[in-house]
């Protein structure tokens, strides 16, 4: 089997590592009479996950316990050297002061630690890393559950929305009662819009989720609503709104498009207008406004509205498609033109490079794509974007 | 204010919330990496490659799932395909198992009174079959077919008879249309890399003239409309394309089960239409004049005077691609305009994978509203026409939203089943692939009724049992063929035999019109008819094109309150309009003429 990429690390000098352990030493000589068991490092590395103030103090621990064993040729010493590299960008010590264990080693590991150091790596962005570890830990069955849902996460910032939906399947096979795993699979179809695929997941997490879990129904009636579904989002607003009236008032958006779809343009103008005056970037809002304005036939008032959200989002082409169709019907041909190509162009441009995105998101450490999407952006006149893209891309060929 | 975190769009934030709180909590030491919400997904089948995919089950070798449920009195529609005598099969080519995109078009019927006699006669594209031939692939056509309509109560197939079998094009869309406006209708066949004229000698029998009338194409041809661009008083000629395919064994798709399907067709570039004008003898190549985009996978196309000037217009769907408007002014070039008009995208500006057409007066203000069927995942569209300043989407305020989106839609059409004088909405369902996840190859047909132009209320399940029947839909047509007053439904599935659905509503009275034009085309494309009733103006239009690779009954048949007499106002192709006061019952109106009873 080939060396996991982030064993691909440099041999640490054997000078800086016998310096390293001679400091601790002396601290933690009273560890090393106890030094056989994982268990302190196990525990230290949950406690990490469960610090909410002093996380680096409880990383700095975590290392601490490790080194009495870094020294050790067998498994247990592999596997603290994984902790010790896990925990150490939390603590600013020196990974490259240990050496990576050899690759068989991983397969000898435990899989509760193979778990934990994967956490570790995808919480310090080391995605990579920490997707091997959990590439390991699925190729067996204890801690199952675990591994799927560490798989879930770390898969999910990888964009490897497929696998994710499958894991979430395995999940849901195991427990069946659990409302998390559909949660995940509606949250997944929601990011890609999908609202037919959210609308099962989402309906089956409310159906397993007891108490009523009213953020999540909050999210339900809006899936409706992308839907049309205005039947369905009408009857599960009206119970929001007797079981709990205030949360109505959270949810302007989504209430307003609903009386948009049911035809009561007046207050649903009436709540999206009041809810802009407090957050007036909300680019859907705007765009839905711009909407409600044009079917009322104010076409300037609409351009205006479009006009307010291309400029909080430039790299939305419904902005550009809406303002096309707003012009023309104003009589302007010309700029209704050149917003109608900037929006093809941007169609097209993010078909294409969606994959590219994709892409990035499978190779954390690829600066070269970053910069191809950065100069993609760039082309069609997208500089914010572009330079997100740029930032990243500087960021990920300083981190080499 | 303080908005929730799952409300608004923002999806990455909402995502990493719900990810967080549902699988880690308490765990959360870093920001996710960068990442932004991302398009939707393709609408291709897929092409995920995976080489130890089995392949998706054939439709011939999956289950099929009968209705139990017998017709009720109350149902709108019943079956009465066997009792009528009807029975036809298209054939997709499928069973060789080739999973070819070629497979996955369809067929087609017209509604042809072939013989004049005042009952519609049906015509059946056939299809064909696929064959390897060593490491390459042959495409044969099964020719088509043609019933008689004995008096509205059995149809018989007189193909034969009729000199119709000849002919090996695979074949998808039928048109009626009279291209030597000589009153008997032809017919066209479309079909892939070729095109039949079937020219009706009014003796009965029909001659294949495609070569004599230079109305030849190699592309893959999909459906034909016909009218008059130039009013010239002759037939022209749309001919609609699809991709530049070519069947191909080595290549391999993937559906989302990763099983070998059919592959999509966003791999292939659209295809330029072709528009073809007569002189009266034969049909010359006016693509260029006219200029018609470079490419489109046209699969829907209906033509009218959409923006009413006089001239002839046509809308065209596509799969996957803008829709094109173009408007005519009377001299080419054509001027497409879909863009700006508000027909080319979705309501959000996304591409759609469009498939049949239709256009009628949805909401009763006597402008041509447009409406056609999608891809699963998309809603289909409802458009309305904006006094004549574009289109506005108004599938969301109709309740014509999240209704469809399960399912692939084909043949549609407006047409007001129930007789209460508000054009309702068909909608003919079924997959291209043959076995994906998250929409089935056989699916069930819709019905949705328009309450007085406000909202359509789906009413499928009063439909009857044809309703309640997943199958592979493709063409349909709407056609009165008991001439009852009432509009039955023709539809064509894959592979499975056709279905003539009769409409068991009753109007009280009703006025049906067929016209005959002089300064344009005979059959009329284009034409305009108002029927002013005591309680508001009922507005159709005679179309070309329409639905799927169909064409429907050209009379126009209006649902009418218990009256007297109403006022009929035809406005023809060049603003000529005359207006006569009928009695309800069939009339035939000529161009300039008088308007005289039919039996």
């Amino acid at each position: 089997m080939p060396l996991p990429d982030f064993l691909r690390l440099r041999a640490i000098p054997a000078a800086v590592l016998l310096s390293l352990t001679a400091v601790s030493v002396g601290v933690y000589a009273f560890m090393r009479a106890d030094g056989n068991s994982l268990v302190p490092l196990r525990r230290a590395a949950q406690d990490l996950f469960s610090t909410e103030s002093d996380r680096e103090s409880a990383a700095q621990r975590l290392v601490d316990l490790t080194i009495p064993m870094l020294d050790r040729s067998d498994t247990t010493g592999s596997t603290a050297k994984l902790y010790y590299l896990g925990a150490a960008p939390l603590t600013g010590v020196d990974p490259s002061a240990v050496s990576v264990p050899p690759a068989k080693e991983l397969f000898a590991m435990e899989t509760v630690d193979l778990l934990s150091i994967a956490r570790l790596m995808y919480h310090t962005r080391r995605f990579g890393p920490a997707d091997q570890l959990v590439e390991i830990s699925l190729q067996r069955q204890d801690s199952r559950i675990d591994a799927l849902r560490l798989a879930i996460e770390v898969r999910m910032d990888l964009g490897r929305d497929v696998d994710v939906l499958r894991h979430a399947d395995e999940w849901i096979q195991l427990e069946p009662r659990n409302p998390r795993p559909h949660r995940v699979q509606a949250m997944v179809h929601r990011n890609h819009g999908r609202w037919d695929h959210f609308i099962i997941s989402a309906e089956k997490a409310v159906d397993l989720t007891t108490p009523v879990d009213w953020v999540l129904q909050i999210e339900l009636i809006d899936g409706y609503t992308h839907l049309g579904r205005s039947d369905d989002a009408r009857r599960e607003f009206d119970r929001l709104a007797r079981f709990r009236p205030e949360l109505v008032q959270m949810a302007p958006v989504t209430h307003s498009r609903l009386l948009l779809q049911e035809g009561n343009y007046r207050e649903s103008g009436s709540i999206i207008r009041k809810y802009l005056s407090e957050a007036p970037d909300d680019t859907e809002a705007l765009l839905m406004l711009g909407k409600l304005e044009l079917a009322q036939g104010d076409l300037e008032s609409a351009i205006q509205t479009f006009e307010r959200a291309k400029k909080s989002d430039p790299a939305d082409e419904q902005a550009y498609y809406l303002l096309g169709q707003t012009c023309a019907r104003s009589g302007q041909r010309e700029l209704a033109a050149d917003y109608s190509n900037l929006h093809r162009k941007l169609l097209d441009a993010k078909v294409r490079m969606y994959g590219m995105e994709q892409q990035a998101a499978r190779e954390p450490f690829d600066a070269q794509i970053r910069y191809q999407l950065a100069q993609s952006y760039r082309e069609i006149g997208l500089k914010d974007l572009a330079d997100f893209w740029d930032r990243a891309a500087r960021g990920v060929a300083a981190a080499q | 204010m303080r908005v929730l975190p799952g409300v608004q769009a923002h999806c990455l934030a909402v995502g990493f919330f719900v990810l967080m709180s549902a699988i880690s909590a308490g765990c959360g030491v870093n920001a996710p990496p960068e990442s932004k919400p991302k398009p939707t997904d393709a609408l291709t089948t897929g092409a995920t490659e995976s080489p130890n995919a089995g392949n998706a089950r054939l439709p011939f070798a999956q289950p099929v799932i009968r209705s139990l449920r017998s017709s009720r009195d109350s149902d709108w529609f019943r079956e009465i395909t066997a009792d009528s005598g009807l029975n036809f099969t298209y054939r997709d080519g499928s069973e060789s198992g080739f999973y070819q995109l070629l497979e996955s078009v369809g067929g087609g019927v017209s509604a042809i009174d072939f013989d004049q006699d005042g009952w519609q006669d049906l015509c059946f594209a056939g299809g064909g079959a696929i064959h390897r031939q060593n490491d390459s692939l042959t495409v044969t056509g099964r020719h088509q077919a043609l019933y008689r309509n004995s008096g509205g109560s059995f149809l018989t197939d007189v193909t034969a008879l009729c000199g119709l079998q000849a002919g090996q094009l695979y074949t998808h869309g039928t048109l009626t249309t009279d291209i030597d406006t000589d009153g008997f209708p032809d017919l066209i066949i479309a079909g892939y890399r070729g095109l039949q004229v079937w020219w009706n000698a009014g003796d009965g029998s029909f001659l294949e003239t495609s070569a004599r009338h230079g109305v030849v194409s190699d592309r893959w041809n999909i459906t034909v409309a016909a009218g008059d661009i130039d009013r010239d008083s002759l037939v022209d000629l749309y001919v609609l394309t699809y991709a530049d395919w070519t069947p191909d064994l080595a290549r391999v798709c993937h559906n989302d089960q990763r099983l070998k399907d059919i592959c999509g067709p966003t791999g292939f570039p659209g295809t330029r239409d072709l528009l073809l004008r007569s002189d009266g003898h034969r049909f010359h190549d006016a693509t260029d004049q006219a200029q018609l985009v470079a490419g489109n996978r046209g699969l829907g196309i209906v033509s009218a005077d959409i923006d009413q000037n006089g001239h002839l217009d046509f809308f065209v769907v596509n799969d996957v691609e803008e829709n094109q408007l173009y408007l005519n002014s009377g001299t080419l070039p054509l001027k497409e305009d879909g863009v700006l008009a508000g027909v080319a995208y979705s309501s959000t500006g996304q591409r759609e994978g469009s498939m049949g057409v239709d256009l009628g007066d949805f909401d009763g203000d006597e402008l041509a509203d447009l409406w056609y069927t999608n891809y699963s995942h998309q809603d289909n569209s409802l458009l309305r026409n904006e006094h004549n300043n574009g289109f506005l989407h108004y599938a969301d305020i109709t309740g014509l939203s999240g209704v469809s989106r399960k399912w692939v839609g084909f043949g549609t059409g407006f047409s007001d089943f129930d007789c209460d004088g508000w054009p309702d909405l068909y909608v003919i369902n079924g997959h291209v692939a043959y076995e994906r996840l998250d929409s089935p190859y056989f699916q069930p047909p819709q019905l949705f009724r328009n309450d007085r132009g406000q909202r359509f209320t789906d009413v499928t399940d009063i439909g009857g049992a044809y309703f309640e029947h997943s199958r592979s839909g493709r063409g349909s047509a709407c056609v009165d063929w008991n001439n009852d007053g009432a509009m039955d439904l023709v539809v064509v599935h894959q592979n499975e035999p056709v279905s003539l659905l009769q409409n068991q509503n009753a109007a009280e009275s009703w006025i049906r019109v067929r016209l005959i034009a002089r300064n344009t085309e005979r059959t009329a494309t284009g034409a305009k008819v108002s029927v002013r009733t005591s309680e508001r103006m009922l507005t159709q239009w005679i179309i070309s094109g329409g639905s799927y690779l169909s064409s429907n009954d050209r009379r126009l048949l209006f649902s009418l309150p218990d009256e007297e007499s109403v006022t009929v106002t035809v406005t023809w192709l060049g603003g000529m309009s005359q207006t006569h006061r009928l009695p309800p019952g069939n009339y035939t109106i000529i161009e300039g003429g008088r308007a005289y009873a039919t039996p």
